[in-house]
């Protein structure tokens, strides 16, 4: 079922939660809605659910206007961070539930409802613990009844509000690929929120990025990690490295250096922040264009090696760069090196800073960098 | 089993405070509690057996299971209802209300019977208008019960509106999207985690409306074989100097409450693991 949601606004009180949230999702996709609390993003789920009413908008389910339809009207199966299984009564009962409570006419035979309730534990590989009490189970296993539960009145939406966010690290991970697998399979629309960026960009197709009730950015996972359109996108699905710098003629200056811009899109003039990820960084020769640095601090874990420049304003850069080769030279701190970003985004300056340092190249301040960062969004790649 | 010197107190620190917690238990509570007994038996079993007979003691004994008859389901019904609106809506006025289920607790129960007379009594607002319609409330049954309704009022709600901030709506909302119907939702998921909570306030509920004194002694009249619940009872004969008869009533009285105290520690026990498995973690 494709849902579309047009102009939506959620207020509580003075708390403007959603301000004008126009999304359309595909049948049978698996979105992720990113942000940090306080982003909108459950308001929305909810909203779509029917569990908060409206001030203004429409959410259609197909074709079907579903802004005034209740809860139970909207058939949706709702999963909660909590999971909200119904302690009193067993796993079996509490997946049977959205059937038993159906009106005379809808409801299965008994004989139905526990086949059904068989092949859901099968699903959710739990078929022995029909009998258990939620009680009785792990968080993960928890988490497994609850979606079960949501499944078994096939919903017309799958609505999944923080799904993992109450698991450790290792149960999380298996839960996830299991996820991808069960939605692989059931093909049921499916839109689930965290805040947790990894999580968003391993299981969506898509990626609603939300900050302040609004959403910053739409996209695929990849469209959204390469190609951020605000910083707040680039800044929230990574620890970025900000530098200060200046647009002119095509290249951005940076530190006494210039790097090449792509031609083919617009960039914001004059004063610049450059985005860059810790990843991004190559260590090149002394003759190749690229930002002088000097070692500040140098840390090996793993398969990573961490290393900390300071460039000649002072900035310091995280950057991580791949295991060296065994035979490798390693850099000394306070060596000198050039580094190369081999990818960067180009915004106007202070569009989320406050406390951009002088640029040392700008020779003049150049109007025009209160540009509003939607309009001026830019996303440059160096060319080798 | 080896115990952590840093988190426990010396034996003897430990000894002293249970038996401090004990002697006080007993001298305070079971001595009294015996000593009723004791006083009702003092005369023999046949004694003890006789202080029922009068017609007097069976109509108190008839009206004070009445009153707690009809308080406890209808504060069962306002507490839950109370808790309800209190928990899962968000209404102007939420704290008021809270306050206003806590005056009883707070207003002497004497307080509470002079309320009722100033209402129903001859001279009350409402009281002329009713006696020329032939219904007495007050120095008769009605108004017993709504004395006995006015101070149980708390307990229920009191015992329930925690438990349900604390269950939150999640439940609910859960049940909600799973297709089922408010009252479905209310019978299937709210009650089943509540029981407990609910079950614990109607006992306390039911004790008090069984023991209450003040408010029911005011309205009440003290006409012997009419509007004299066993509390009201109890007074009349201790003041006549029948002492075993009193006490007798008395026991009978403490007998109901240790009666309700056992009732829930059985069902306690009883459904102990249920009670466990719908806890909470």
């Amino acid at each position: 079922m494709n849902i579309t949601i047009r102009d939506v606004h959620k207020h509580y009180g003075s708390f403007h939660a959603l301000r004008g949230i126009d999304l359309d999702i595909a049948s049978g996709e698996l979105l992720a809605l990113l942000g940090p609390s306080g982003s909108g993003k459950t308001t929305l789920l909810r909203a779509i659910a029917g569990l908060e009413p409206l001030a203004q908008g429409r959410i259609l389910f197909g074709d079907t206007d579903a802004t005034g339809l209740s809860v139970q009207q909207r058939q949706v199966g709702f999963v909660f961070q909590q999971y909200a299984l119904f302690k009193h009564m067993t796993v079996a009962d509490n997946i049977a539930f959205g059937l038993r409570v159906r009106s005379r006419k809808l409801r299965p035979s008994e004989a139905a409802i526990k086949q059904r309730v068989e092949e859901l534990l099968a699903l959710v590989q739990l078929t022995e613990l029909g009998g258990r009490y939620p009680a009785q189970l792990s968080g993960g296993q928890k988490q497994r009844v609850a979606l079960a539960r949501a499944l078994a009145i096939e919903p017309r939406v799958l609505l999944l509000d923080e799904p993992f966010g109450a698991l450790d690290a290792k149960v999380r991970k298996d839960l996830r690929r299991w996820l991808r697998k069960l939605h692989r399979e059931t093909g049921y629309t499916t839109i689930f929120v965290t805040h947790d960026q990894e999580e968003a960009l391993e299981l969506a197709d898509r990626v609603v990025v939300m900050n302040r009730g609004q959403i910053e950015q739409v996209g695929t996972t990849d469209e959204v990690y390469d190609f951020p359109k605000t910083p707040f996108v680039f800044d929230f699905l990574g620890t970025p490295n900000v530098l200060p710098g200046t647009v002119r003629d095509g290249r951005v200056y940076v530190d006494g250096s210039s790097l090449p811009l792509d031609q083919t899109s617009q960039h914001p003039a004059g004063r610049v922040d450059i985005y860059t990820r810790p990843g991004d960084f190559r260590v090149v020769d002394a003759g190749v264009p690229g930002i002088d640095a000097e070692v500040f601090e140098l840390q090996r874990t793993g398969q990573r090696l961490r290393l900390t420049a300071r460039v000649t304003s002072g900035d310091l850069l995280e950057i991580e760069l791949p295991h060296p080769e065994p035979e490798q030279k390693l850099w000394s701190v306070g060596e000198s090196i050039r580094l190369r970003p081999a990818n960067f985004s180009v915004f106007p300056q202070g569009a989320t800073r406050t406390d951009s340092a002088p640029d040392p190249l700008a020779d003049e301040s150049i109007p025009g960098s209160g540009v509003s960062h939607t309009v001026a969004e830019h996303r440059a790649r160096a060319r080798n | 089993m080896q115990r952590n010197a840093v988190i426990t107190e010396a034996p003897w620190v430990r000894r002293s405070l249970i038996a401090l917690a004990v002697l006080f238990l007993a001298g305070f509570l079971l001595l009294p509690l015996l000593s009723v007994f004791a006083a009702a038996l003092s005369k023999g079993i046949s004694a003890y057996f006789a202080s029922f007979a009068g017609s007097d003691t069976l109509s108190a004994i008839r009206l004070t299971l009445l009153a707690a008859a009809i308080a406890v389901p209808a504060n069962l019904v306002f507490g839950l209802s109370a808790a309800w609106a209190i928990t899962k809506f968000e209404f102007r006025g939420k704290q008021t209300l809270i306050t206003l289920i806590d005056l009883p607790f707070s207003v002497s129960p004497v307080v509470a019977g002079l309320i009722y007379i100033l209402i129903f009594g001859a001279q009350g607002w409402a009281g002329p208008y009713l006696i020329s319609h032939g219904i007495k409330v007050v120095f008769a049954v009605p108004g017993i019960v709504l004395a006995t309704i006015f101070v149980t009022f708390p307990f229920v709600a009191r015992e329930l509106i925690p438990l349900m901030q604390e269950l939150g709506t999640d439940d609910e909302q859960a049940a909600l999207s799973l297709g089922a119907s408010g009252w479905q939702t209310f019978w299937h998921v709210t009650l089943p985690n509540v029981k407990w909570g609910l079950l614990y306030g109607v006992l306390l509920c039911n004790a008090r409306a069984m023991g209450e004194f003040g408010a029911v002694s005011v309205v009440s009249g003290h006409i012997r074989g009419l509007t004299n619940t066993m509390p009201l009872h109890i007074e009349i004969l201790y003041n006549d100097y029948q002492l075993v008869p009193a006490f007798a009533v008395a026991s009978l009285l403490a007998l109901l409450a240790l009666l309700t105290l056992a009732a829930k520690s059985l069902l306690e026990w009883r459904y102990a693991d249920q009670l466990s498995a719908t806890r909470r973690h």
